[in-house]
């Protein structure tokens, strides 16, 4: 380097310096009493103050976009990209059925032997995509169809085991995926947000809490597990929430492909099933939630559309069809450690009378009505998160053929519900149901009773 | 000097005794005076909101709903609730006061929402941090003890009522 070249430098650090010291007068000033000095004024800017670090942290946290900070705090993350939410439930369980093998249950299909088995194993995928976007997923793992019944194997069960080409063609069992719900939510307003996909049909407790960590009793009440309220519907919904002092009124409404064969992907007739549901909430000395909900749509099961030359048209003869509605009431109340729960659900299922279905010869379906209750209560201890519960459900499946053999359900189970830790739940609970008004073969059977046992996670 | 004085005057000594026993009581009674004051200010939560927020009140109701997620909204104004960290004194006396839960029957109440397909709780931020963010963030929400209030935020009433009100809601059980 010249003599020229460093004395340039040597302006040029000491235009710096002047630049650095007009900047931070109050730095120089503070930190050098030789303002001269930039050698001291320099490595004090450089080592910012705690507080300064605490800022530069704060600023590295959030973008300088008001949207970006907002929606990376929705998403309770610490980068301004939202990352991929990624949690679920698992359950397994132990079934000790108290009927013998010879027994009707067992002949209708119902296991008589004590087993082991894997229940949910559902992994949600979420993301907040922006502020008022986010995206949520649910998939179910199961085994299945392993193990279900088939007509056309020697034992009467599908087998799924085939040849692994990873492993020298040793046997392994495949199994599938239900995508329990697929949903892209954009929320304008409090008052009105929207749901497109694939959803949970908004009705009732049971149907939304669903996750075996959540639901405190171990079986599906028949409302729930019968599907008087499709389980999940492909489609839109509207929803929206106002409050007023403790009041929270929750409305939801619906548009799907309704019921049908192929539901999640095709709408079988041109009939949009329209559902809603109205909730209201009170939260003071203990909470209380109401709720009624309704469906109405049409099932529609049709041979896939083949073009007819003959015809110079489509045809797609319907084999079945019935319109349905269903409305449903569901009561919720926490107060201190007691949980009381109940739910009503009714169904009517009216057949086009040219598209009933056949269900032996001669033998059309009739309209159906279905209908129940369930009552669920439990309390909380302190003592490890014990609750004891008892639940009550009373069923009446239809006036369908089934009618000959049981008129009505009527189940009684007690159990306890024991969550040690918040994510981790084991429940016990014994069953005994009742067929009341069924033929004499049920009321002779064996008494419906057993226990479960089920060890349930939040993860 | 002092055995001089001493010497001069009898009473001197009691005389001093009685101004350092004054003295000390002064200074003692004021240190605890200033003990209460700082124990009491840890003990009351004030709501803090960055200095542009339009609002200046929050009713009980709209702060517990806002921190159980069960709406993102005051009136017209969005809002973003952040917590204290999980087990911090703040947050379980915070979640206890206004949310009237116990933390484990808070963790059982988030993961459920979760399993309903609902929010998580809202984020938490390091208590040296928080009065900070909401300084810079609008739309934020926080609770802070009273003793860390500055004036690079607003503090909210509840109810209508101050933090300096005796009957402020937002007040630990000493």
């Amino acid at each position: 380097m010249s003599f020229r070249s460093k004395s340039r430098a040597g302006i040029t650090a000491a235009a710096i310096c002047v630049v650095v010291a007009g900047g931070f007068p109050g730095v120089l000033v503070a930190q050098s009493p030789d303002a001269s000095l930039p050698d001291t004024a320099v490595p004090t800017a450089a080592r910012p103050s705690e507080d300064q670090q605490a800022e530069s942290a704060i600023a590295a946290v959030f973008s300088d976009d008001p949207l970006g900070q907002m929606a990376a705090l929705e998403a309770s993350t610490d980068d301004a990209e939202a990352p991929l939410e990624l949690f679920g439930f698992a359950d397994v369980g132990y079934s000790k059925p108290f009927w013998s093998e010879e027994s009707l249950y067992a002949g209708s299909g119902l296991d008589a032997r004590p087993y082991f088995h894997v229940g949910n194993l559902n992994v949600y995928v979420a993301k907040t995509l922006a502020t008022r976007w986010r995206f949520l997923s649910e998939f179910r793992f199961t085994f299945a169809p392993n193990g279900a019944p088939s007509a056309s194997t020697v034992n009467g069960m599908v087998d799924t085991s085939v040849p692994d080409p990873a492993d020298v063609s040793r046997p392994f069992r495949y199994g599938s995926i239900e995508i329990e719900r697929a949903q892209i939510e954009y929320e304008l307003h409090s008052l009105f947000s929207v749901a497109a996909g694939l959803w949970l049909t908004p009705y009732g407790i049971w149907n939304i809490d669903h996750g075996s960590p959540t639901v405190i009793a171990i079986r599906r009440p028949y409302i729930v597990g019968e599907q008087l309220f499709p389980e999940r519907q492909a489609g839109i919904q509207l929803r929206g929430s106002w409050h007023t002092g403790s009041y929270r009124l929750q409305y939801h409404l619906t548009a799907s492909n309704g019921r049908g064969p192929i539901d999640t992907v095709r709408d079988t007739d041109t009939n949009v099933a329209l559902g809603g549901r109205l909730e209201l909430q009170w939260r003071g000395a203990s909470i209380v939630h109401g709720g009624a909900s309704f469906y109405r749509g049409r099932y529609t099961d049709r041979v896939v559309p083949k073009f007819d030359i003959g015809m110079n048209k489509a045809l797609s003869p319907i084999l079945s069809q019935f319109d349905e509605q269903s409305f449903g009431f569901d009561v919720q109340w926490d107060w201190k450690r007691l949980a009381v729960r109940s739910e009503f659900v009714y169904n009517l299922k009216v057949y086009d009378d040219a598209r009933r279905r056949l269900v032996a010869p001669g033998q059309y379906t009739p309209d159906q009505q279905r209908f129940g209750m369930y009552a669920l209560a439990g309390y909380r201890f302190d003592f490890l998160g014990v609750m004891p519960y008892i639940l009550y459900q009373d069923y009446v499946p239809d006036d369908g053929p089934n009618v000959y053999i049981v008129r009505r359900f009527q189940s009684y189970h007690a159990g306890l519900n024991f969550r040690p830790v918040p994510r981790v739940v084991i429940k016990i609970e014994y069953y005994r149901a009742a067929f009341p008004g069924a033929l004499q073969i049920v009321r002779d059977a064996e008494t419906f009773q057993g226990l479960d046992l089920q060890l349930a996670v939040a993860f | 000097m002092g055995m001089i004085s001493t010497r001069s005057s009898p009473h001197l000594g009691t005389r001093r005794a009685f101004l350092v026993a004054a003295v000390g009581g002064f200074f003692g009674w004021g240190r605890i005076g200033s003990v209460r004051a700082a124990h009491d200010a840890d003990n009351r939560f004030a709501i803090v909101v960055s200095r542009a927020f339009p609002l200046s009140d929050i009713s009980f109701p709209e702060l517990r709903s806002v921190f159980l997620q069960e709406r993102n909204a005051i009136g017209q104004h969005r809002v973003l609730p952040l917590n204290q960290p999980t087990g911090t004194r703040s947050r379980v006396a915070f979640d206890r006061i206004v949310l009237g839960l116990a933390p484990d029957a808070m963790a059982r109440y988030w993961i459920d929402r979760r399993i309903r397909g609902l929010s998580g709780a809202p984020k938490s931020i390091a208590p040296e941090l928080i009065v900070r963010v909401v300084a810079r963030l609008s739309g934020s929400l926080a609770y802070v003890p009273v003793s860390q209030l500055d004036t690079s935020v607003k503090t909210l009433t509840v109810d209508g009522k101050s933090p300096n009100n005796p009957s402020y809601p937002l007040r630990m059980r000493a």
